[in-house]
């Protein structure tokens, strides 16, 4: 990490600046930040900048937000009171409808490994194709593309719903 | 001593019926959703509406809030989503919020683009405010989240739906887009910076 980050610093002042708002967030890590201490205490060019950044950080940070009209809370609190709070929606999501929808893909997967592993050629002879598919027991019909389709939606929503989760779990 | 009750234990209040400490968040969080949403809009009157629709919409899902994340940032999440489908509307065309396109969608008319004359007297954090109203929208929002709303990088990242580095990154630019503006139209005023 070290390595990358020296032959940053210097080259131009905007990697300068970068390095110096990076120490000041404190944002990089001590190895980092030990170097940076040095560069501002050693080198006249990286003092005088961060003492700018310092400066311009402190007065961005003494901001003050705007302000509102007098009446926003009342207005707010007016709205509100025909207002209903809604159910959480882990409440009305069955958790089961999930599960069975992951039951059915699995065992749509287990049924593919098994005919294939049912299809292949254990002969190890030079020459001799270990795979094999008997093509002539499906119908060569258009029966399967309505029912692969929904079986494409039914993953999506699936996949959808198992992330949905996942980010939700992690915020 | 009402600024002492924290955030969880006011939502339980509310959740379980007690509609009027709902308040209490209206107030300790107003400046900061009126601010980032005016930033965005650049327009008071909208922003106050938008606000208002912020606070309205947390309070109609407050149920789906977990304490995984602190309020404010949720509430914010609310107020950046809000502020995106408002400009969406208003523009008439979709655009995604990754492709940094929502400065070019926000009005930066009103107060942003009033020169500032030399014979009033301004305070500098009001330079400052000005300064950060003509920064494209976007950056406005991640300077007003990062140094008024006090949100971490990860947390801004979660409320703008973004990669951490990548609002390390944006947020760098957009301070060096606001010392550009400075240099442009505060220099007098703001010299020491």
């Amino acid at each position: 990490m070290i390595i990358n980050f020296i032959p940053a610093m210097g080259n131009n002042a905007e990697d300068m600046d970068m390095q110096l708002w990076a120490y000041i967030d404190k944002q990089c890590s001590d190895a980092e930040a030990q170097l940076i201490t040095t560069l501002i205490a050693t080198d006249k060019d990286w003092a005088t900048q961060y003492k700018q950044l310092l400066s311009f950080n402190n007065e961005l940070s003494s901001t003050e937000p705007e302000q509102p009209s007098m009446r926003f809370s009342k207005n707010v609190m007016d709205s509100i009171t025909a207002t209903k709070i809604a159910p959480a929606t882990k409440t009305y999501v069955n958790p089961w409808v999930l599960r069975g929808i992951a039951g059915v893909f699995g065992l749509l997967l287990v049924t593919v490994f098994i005919y294939i592993l049912s299809g292949l050629n254990w002969n190890t002879a030079p020459g001799a194709s270990s795979f094999h598919l008997d093509y002539s027991k499906m119908e060569t019909g258009s029966w399967w593309i309505p029912f692969a389709l929904v079986n494409i939606v039914l993953l999506i929503i699936f996949i959808d719903a198992v992330l949905r989760r996942r980010r939700t779990a992690h915020k | 001593m009402q600024e002492a009750i924290q955030d969880a234990d006011i939502i339980q209040r509310v959740l379980k019926g007690e509609q009027q400490a709902f308040s209490i968040l209206v107030d300790r969080y107003q400046h900061f959703v009126f601010t980032i949403v005016l930033r965005m809009v650049n327009n008071r009157e909208e922003a106050e509406e938008l606000a208002q629709d912020t606070f309205v919409k947390a309070y109609r899902f407050l149920a789906d809030f977990n304490n995984n994340s602190k309020f404010s940032t949720w509430l914010y999440s609310i107020a950046n989503n809000t502020c995106l489908s408002f400009l969406r509307k208003k523009q008439g065309i979709t655009i995604s919020a990754e492709e940094g396109q929502i400065s070019l969608l926000a009005e930066r008319t009103g107060m942003a683009e009033k020169a500032p004359s030399r014979s009033e007297e301004r305070s500098q954090k009001a330079l400052m405010a000005l300064a950060i109203q003509k920064l494209p929208a976007q950056d406005a929002e991640l300077i007003t989240l990062f140094y008024m709303a006090e949100q971490s990088l990860d947390e801004i990242g979660t409320i703008t739906g973004t990669d951490t580095n990548h609002v390390k990154v944006k947020l760098f630019r957009a301070r060096q887009k606001l010392k550009t503006i400075i240099e442009k139209y505060y220099s007098n005023e703001l010299s020491h910076l």
